[in-house]
């Protein structure tokens, strides 16, 4: 669980350093809103695997991975267990 | 026929039990379609809805949005589709600028009302229906209970060819959102000759790919029920990830696809396409912004099966004025794609200032004639007055060109090539932006002395980025994250600069104007990268 809440913090601050975003709360649908929108899934992708050091493979990505930021830490810790 | 609906009921009538819409797994028929629709239009017409009426619709692309858009043409009303993304303070200015009378809503819709109604954007005169459900504290005139009470049979209509089938609005210059009228005339001639053009026919499989508040969809929409086609709307959330849109097109076997082309460089930068990729495609249309020719022919390449066709129009001339079929592989990748000769009804003309003709590979300015020209904008007749101009060779009174703001020249072939823009208007993924919109939201800014907007082309962005320059009032340390959360407040999240930079002034020109030019440059010596640590930095 508290590996999971650090990656959540990671995300978080990815949004305000890299997109200029101060995330509203962290269960914030972030599809929805459009924060997160087909250039900038891409840009996320690229930092979370710069960041962590894993590799998130497009084609093995689901689009609910990317509604919420637990669920995107989720996702990573799913994808490369030694991310979390 | 002469009413958008009339191709649609045509079919229900002879073909009841054939598809109409395939959506996430399901299939809704003709009939039952119709049968929706008709329970819509009792509804409207049950909530004081009567001929001419404005109807905004808050649902999200689903079978219920198509029906409610059909439901409002047969009460006689004009539907609004507004994006849920929307910041309530936009939604806002277009129902005040509509005078709606109802507000179509479901539950995705639930936290835009609330914040509507809270910062008093619903009229004591306008009405909200919800289709779906029945949400607690928000004004409710009708639910989802209302609704299944309302007989599924048609209503009479008083509507006539040249009444408005819906109003769609675009980013406006002043800072307000500009409402296109758009009549049932006008779509119909659009969708008859590319019925006729590109040979749809029922058993065809049609993409819904454009959002619905975007004029592309109008063809997708009605090209496909009038042919008696099947319809497969595309998930907006399914753009994100390139691999699943191409698993979408495979697995729905479409033999249609329509969309902006910013979507096929995603899929084809991904890898997600193969060769001899969609077997069941036979047609690939584009519109809404230029496709360079390399992207146009990576994917020829890859889909010699398929026939590609460039469509070329404004929103205020109807979906497409011109068409290109692509007849092979470009041999220069360097050349723009042509938009090709004008759809049948349709002239497009290339005028100098003094509104003449110039010779073949001159650039002038673009003007569309014909009958897919929008009658203007929404209650604004000063905008309606500055681009749609009396025709100067018209031999009928009454005959009007539409200026489109785009630059073009014949080439020496005959093709018409577009070479930019007169004004600020920018395309950026397939969304039609007024720089001045965003700049007229930045303006009202308090902790802002200065502020410009430029597009700068952007390595990871296909197309053009935005990117900010501002000076905050002395004293002030602002910061780009706040001003986006500013933003934010009143702009759709495509329109809100993805770059930014403080200055201690900003670059002016010999006239003392800011110089935008300069400010482009500065911008792109940055290498096109976003201001990533978020650090001001100032010339």
């Amino acid at each position: 669980m508290e590996k999971l809440d650090k990656l959540q913090q990671q995300i978080v601050a990815i949004f305000a350093e890299r997109f200029e975003t101060k995330l509203p709360s962290e269960d914030i649908d972030l599809l929805e809103t459009g924060l997160v929108d087909s250039v900038k899934i891409v840009e996320l992708v690229l930092e979370i695997e710069a960041r962590f050091g894993v590799s998130l493979p497009f084609e093995d990505l689901e689009i609910e991975d990317f509604r919420t930021v637990p669920k995107l830490a989720e996702c990573i810790a799913r994808t490369a267990p030694a991310a979390a | 026929m002469k009413l958008l609906q009339h191709g649609f009921l045509a079919q229900a009538e002879q073909r009841p039990e054939a598809p109409a819409i395939a959506w996430k797994g399901e299939r809704l028929s003709y009939a039952g379609l119709a049968a929706a629709s008709h329970r819509i239009a009792h509804l409207l017409h049950g909530l004081g809805c009567r001929r001419g009426d404005r109807v905004v619709l808050l649902l999200p692309k689903s079978p219920l949005a198509i029906s409610a858009m059909l439901g409002t043409l047969g009460a006689d009303c004009a539907y609004t589709p507004v994006d849920l993304k929307n910041p309530a303070a936009r939604v806002a200015q277009i129902l005040a600028a509509l005078d709606a009378r109802v507000l179509l809503a479901c539950r995705a819709a639930e936290k835009l009302v609330a914040s509507l109604a809270a910062e008093g954007g619903i009229a004591p005169s306008l009405r909200v229906a919800w289709l779906d459900g029945e949400p607690e504290g928000l004004p409710a005139h009708a639910t989802a209970n209302d609704l299944a009470r309302c007989p599924d049979e048609l209503l009479p209509t008083l509507n006539g060819e040249g009444d408005l089938a819906h109003i769609l609005f675009t980013s406006g210059s002043t800072g307000v959102p500009k409402g296109v009228m758009i009549t049932h005339a006008n779509v119909i001639h659009f969708i008859r000759w590319a019925i006729a053009h590109f040979g749809i026919r029922a058993g065809d499989r049609c993409s819904g790919h454009s959002p619905l508040h975007f004029d592309l969809s109008t063809f997708d929409t009605y090209g496909t029920f009038w042919a008696g086609a099947e319809l497969h709307p595309v998930a907006p959330e399914m753009n994100l990830l390139p691999h699943k849109l191409a698993k979408f097109i495979r697995d729905a076997e479409l033999t249609q696809w329509f969309s902006v082309p910013s979507a096929l460089n995603h899929m084809a930068k991904a890898g997600a396409v193969c060769e001899y990729d969609f077997p069941s495609l036979r047609r690939l249309l584009w519109c809404g912004e230029a496709w360079h020719a390399a992207g146009l022919a990576h994917w020829m390449r890859r889909l010699p099966h398929v026939r590609f066709t460039n469509l070329y129009g404004p929103t205020e001339a109807t979906i497409a004025s011109s068409y290109y079929d692509v007849p092979a592989l470009p041999e220069d990748e360097t050349r723009p794609v042509p938009i090709g000769e004008p759809c049948a009804g349709e002239a497009l003309l290339v005028l100098d200032e003094a509104l003449q003709p110039v010779a073949v590979g001159e650039t002038g300015d673009l003007y569309i004639r014909g009958v897919g020209l929008s009658p203007g904008y929404w209650k604004d007749a000063t905008k309606t007055e500055a681009a749609f101009l009396p025709n100067p060779f018209a031999e009928e009174p009454g005959d009007r060109i539409y200026r489109t703001g785009d630059l073009a020249r014949f080439a020496e072939d005959g093709a018409l090539v577009l070479v930019g823009r007169a004004d600020t208007q920018i395309k950026s993924r397939g969304y039609r932006i007024e720089l001045g919109e965003i700049e007229a939201v930045l303006h009202a800014i308090d902790e802002l002395e200065e502020s410009a907007v430029v597009a700068v082309e952007s390595a990871g962005i296909d197309g053009l980025a935005i990117a900010c320059g501002y000076v905050p009032r002395e004293g002030l340390a602002l910061e780009p994250a706040e001003l986006r959360t500013q933003l934010a407040a009143r702009l759709p999240a495509y329109m809100i600069p993805s770059h930014w930079r403080r200055f201690e002034r900003l670059p002016l020109n010999a006239n003392g104007k800011v110089d935008r030019k300069a400010l482009k440059e500065l911008f792109a010596s940055d290498g096109g990268e976003s201001d990533r640590g978020g650090e001001a930095r100032s010339t």
